[in-house]
């Protein structure tokens, strides 16, 4: 009745199949080309009907607003100066991410840091240029960083949570900065909701005359720098990374996950801090009870879409600088009215949120054709 | 199998079944015929294909080539509702109860007697009745479920399964949550099933209960069916060649040279905790470990096994007691100072404690150098070179098959997963090491060679504490065993003085004078 044993027991197996290949950056950047470029068309077909139907023609309206966006070297630098605040928020939400804490907060961390820097810019000094740049931006991040610590810590100390919080946070913090900005911290020479001028020394100069961008390009340059190593290759990052991916391993091996918690929020608030001072010192000059205008939010967005790493953060938000700047130039160009603008830019972030599962499903479909195919 | 010298057809058949994801194919041309009356042991390695064979026989997944027969007719399961349709019938390894419902609820859910919905006590106890005096048990229908023992809720499942006519029943690793003597019961209920015509497909890689029980034994290895044995015509060497594809895999006790009187290195004395959600609290736990000893930790799960490791490591605060390791008392310190005292960890649950599952084996391996950076080193680079050798050297030492130290962990098979931990673990050469079920979803070959890296380690004086759901495993390493019992400890035996059903009277709670 026994069946004899169908292969030698001694007799190698088929071999098991080899695990997938960790992608090089070649195809992780290939990755996000595909992915940019899926939504860039999706952002062209959305726009050509959304013109199309307001009766122009929308190839050459769409070309005025790139025209417009990137059209010669001045245009290209006030796209890209209107985008540098959005670059360091969208930095300081993803460093909070990647630790698993959702920093939803940034809007208002960044008021804080405006608010801090114009008052460092207005009160202190005039100082050495570098010196009172340097204080403004300082003081920014520590009210940015100490607001999104104690949330941090609300979160790791009693498990508050913290997309709760920080979301909380945000109505708190920009109205309190904005009764400062009203009541006993306004300028009195000026109409209501504005604090005092900083000083010249705490202002960024300008780098291409008429655009608008100053020389903190390159303090953008140094924090996208420092965060990428710190989030990406640390021992501070490791940590962070580990406690948001897998935070019981990191605690059984040891890594103070409390301390990541907080320490990743703290560092995340200071960094969205300073994107709001660059509002003052690199471009408002002053403090205003609506200063941000949704730019914290922007970096929200952008940092869940780039998935929190650094360099894909740094990508997104420079096809969002051109998109938008696009759609201004096409509102100008076309009397598109800018609700419109707004609905297609919400359209495409959608659809780039979207992409990542899109392509998944893709290439999961490949393979499984590619495997019928053999068999 | 020869099935002319018999008229009648198998109850089951699965013939030439191939099924593949992607590209991982999980079973290939595999075969199984069930016939009435026999209890069919169906054992492999983990990932050889037994779970999605199952699933293939009750309608979860639909195979990609072959065929199923019932009594001979070829019939095709689109789902669970098809197989059931056809008499066959599957108890899962983890249960489908509703805790707050009473036995009979449970039993009748989604096929009450008076129609689907229509819930009648009366009529829903007169129809269980019978199920419960074919499996020859007596359970109060008006008990809630949630409150009865895991075996008699393991027996509410299979009532449950021959509730809705099942003639096939298929018993995913049922022994797992079982003291010996209630798989002995078990065994009873099974054989008791099969005399009056069932089949039963039992599927288990304990081998000692795959003999107690089986007729029959198929054995799958990488997805393809190796043969099937009759069980009274073979032994356990042959079914684990046919499992490993290996002929000198050693399943006896692990032997190594045991020094004696060796200082104590940890000693825990009336340790306490709060309830963790998961497990008992521990009520006065003492014991001590020596150098080169190795105690292992015997229960049934939930009675305070994995809160005693976790209490150890330092993720779970004590509330009375102390710890101390080589003399220094590290009841209060974090888990770093006490890895830095020189304690290891092996933690249960390898997916979420012992390596970071999306990360790279290279992530798995670096924490012992990270955990050393303090002040301005933690803005150093984590994956420096010396990690990348280090992570190379044990990925060669210990043969771990990976695509190199960057292959993500969730690629690789247990084995080589609890490799990676192993050898973290082992290479700080920690004074003690806390091994929580140390090789559960290992395979057989991998077992074997983490033993023998283990009994290296105690040979250096290491000692180590063995906490593990399987008994066998105690037996086969520890020198002295405790067995815990609602937070308690409530027997000390040495090992080579005690056997497998004096250990599963003090699981079930029985104490001792040897009791610390």
């Amino acid at each position: 009745m026994t069946a004899a044993p169908t292969t030698n027991p001694t007799e190698p197996a088929a071999p098991a199949p080899a695990p997938p290949e960790r992608p090089g950056w070649r195809a992780v950047a290939g990755r996000q080309a595909a992915a940019i470029g899926y939504t860039v068309v999706i952002g062209l077909v959305l726009a050509s009907v959304l013109i199309y139907s307001q009766g122009y023609a929308p190839f050459a309206t769409i070309q005025s607003g790139l025209q417009y966006a990137v059209g010669d070297p001045t245009q290209v630098a006030r796209t890209f100066a209107w985008g540098l605040p959005l670059y360091v928020a969208a930095l300081g939400v993803a460093i909070a991410f990647r630790s698993g804490m959702f920093n939803i907060g940034a809007e208002g961390q960044m008021y804080a840091g405006a608010l801090a820097a114009a008052l460092t810019g207005a009160y202190l000094g005039p100082l050495f240029s570098p010196a009172h740049l340097l204080l403004c931006t300082l003081a920014a991040g520590l009210a940015g960083g100490l607001i999104a610590a104690g949330l941090g810590w609300l979160r790791a100390a009693w498990g508050v949570d913290e997309v709760l919080s920080t979301l909380l946070s945000n109505y708190i913090v920009i109205l309190f900065c904005a009764y400062l900005a009203i009541g006993p911290l306004r300028d009195t020479t000026r109409q209501s909701g504005t604090t005092k001028e900083v000083a010249d020394t705490a202002r960024f100069g300008e780098l291409v005359p008429r655009s608008g961008l100053t020389t903190a390009v390159f303090v953008v340059v140094v924090v996208a720098i420092v965060i990428w190593w710190l989030s990406e290759r640390s021992v501070l990052g490791y940590r962070w990374r580990m406690t948001g991916e897998s935070p019981a391993f990191a605690s059984s091996v040891g890594i103070d996950v409390f301390k990541a918690r907080v320490s990743s929020m703290a560092l995340s608030g200071f960094v969205c801090g300073v994107a709001g001072s660059l509002l003052v010192t690199a471009s408002q000059g002053r403090f205003w009870t609506e200063i941000a205008s949704g730019i914290g939010w922007d970096g929200v967005l952008i940092a869940l879409v780039a998935r929190s790493r650094p360099v894909a953060t740094v990508i997104w938000v420079s096809v969002y600088c051109v998109m938008r700047s696009a759609a201004r130039g096409i509102e100008q160009a076309s009397e598109v009215p800018s609700e419109l603008s707004l609905v297609l830019i919400s359209a495409i972030i959608i659809a780039a949120a979207a992409q990542a599962r899109v392509f998944h499903q893709f290439a999961q479909l490949r393979h499984r054709l590619g495997s019928l195919r053999r068999s | 199998m020869n099935e002319t010298t018999r008229p009648d057809a198998p109850l089951l058949e699965a013939s030439g079944i191939t099924k593949r994801f992607g590209p991982v194919v999980a079973n290939e041309d595999v075969h199984l015929d069930l016939r009435a009356g026999e209890v069919h042991a169906l054992v492999g390695e983990n990932g050889a294909g037994k779970t999605t064979l199952m699933r293939m026989l009750f309608g979860m997944y639909q195979p990609d080539a072959g065929v199923i027969r019932v009594r001979g007719e070829e019939r095709q399961f689109r789902r669970p509702q098809d197989a059931i349709d056809a008499q066959i019938g599957m108890v899962h390894q983890h249960f489908m109860l509703v805790p707050t419902f009473t036995v009979a609820e449970n039993i009748t859910l989604g096929a009450e007697p008076g129609g689907p919905g229509l819930y009648s006590k009366d009529r829903a106890k007169e129809a269980i009745a019978e199920p419960m005096r074919r499996l020859g048990v007596d359970i109060d229908p008006e008990a809630v479920t949630g409150r009865l023992s895991v075996a008699t809720q393991q027996k509410i499942e299979i009532v449950k399964v021959l509730y809705r006519g099942a003639r096939v029943l298929i018993l995913d690793e049922p022994t797992a949550v079982l003291t010996p003597q209630e798989t002995t019961e078990l065994f009873e209920l099974l054989r008791r099933l099969a005399a009056e015509g069932s089949a039963i497909v039992f599927i288990s890689h304990k081998l000692g209960e795959v003999f107690a029980v089986a007729d029959r034994i198929t054995v799958l290895r990488r997805g393809r069916t190796v043969g099937t044995y009759d069980a009274a015509a073979t032994d356990a060497a042959e079914v684990v060649a046919a499992m490993t594809g290996r002929s000198d895999v050693n399943l006896g006790r692990v032997e190594r040279v045991v020094p004696e009187e060796q200082p104590p290195v940890l000693l825990v004395d009336a340790v306490s905790t709060e309830k963790p959600g998961h497990d008992a609290a521990l009520d006065q736990v003492s014991f001590t470990v020596r150098a080169g000893e190795i105690l292992g930790i015997a229960g049934v799960e939930g009675n305070g096994q994995t809160a005693l490791a976790e209490a150890l490591v330092g993720t779970l605060a004590l509330t009375g007691g102390s710890v101390s390791i080589s003399g220094t008392d590290v009841g209060g310190l974090d888990v770093a100072a006490r890895r830095d005292h020189g304690l290891g960890y092996v933690p249960e649950d390898r997916h979420h404690e012992g390596l970071p599952i999306n990360g790279t084996v290279l992530e798995a391996i670096a924490p012992c150098e990270v955990r050393k950076r303090t002040g301005l080193g933690v803005l150093a680079s984590a994956l420096s070179a010396k990690v990348r050798t280090t992570a190379t050297g044990l990925v060669r030492e210990y043969d771990i098959k990976a695509a190199g130290v960057d292959a993500v962990c969730s690629t690789l098979s247990g084995g080589n997963q609890q490799k990676i931990v192993v050898a973290r673990e082992l290479e700080e050469q920690p004074a003690c090491l806390v091994l929580a079920q140390p090789t559960r979803g290992v395979d057989l070959g991998a077992i074997e060679y983490l033993y023998g890296r283990i009994a290296e380690a105690t040979a250096r004086g290491c000692a180590v504490l063995l906490v593990s759901a399987d008994l066998d495993e105690i037996l086969r390493l520890s020198d002295r065993v405790l067995v815990m019992y609602r937070g308690r400890v409530v027997a000390e035996k040495q090992t080579l003085d005690t056997t497998r059903e004096e250990l599963g009277m003090h699981m079930m709670g029985a104490t001792t004078g040897g009791a610390a």
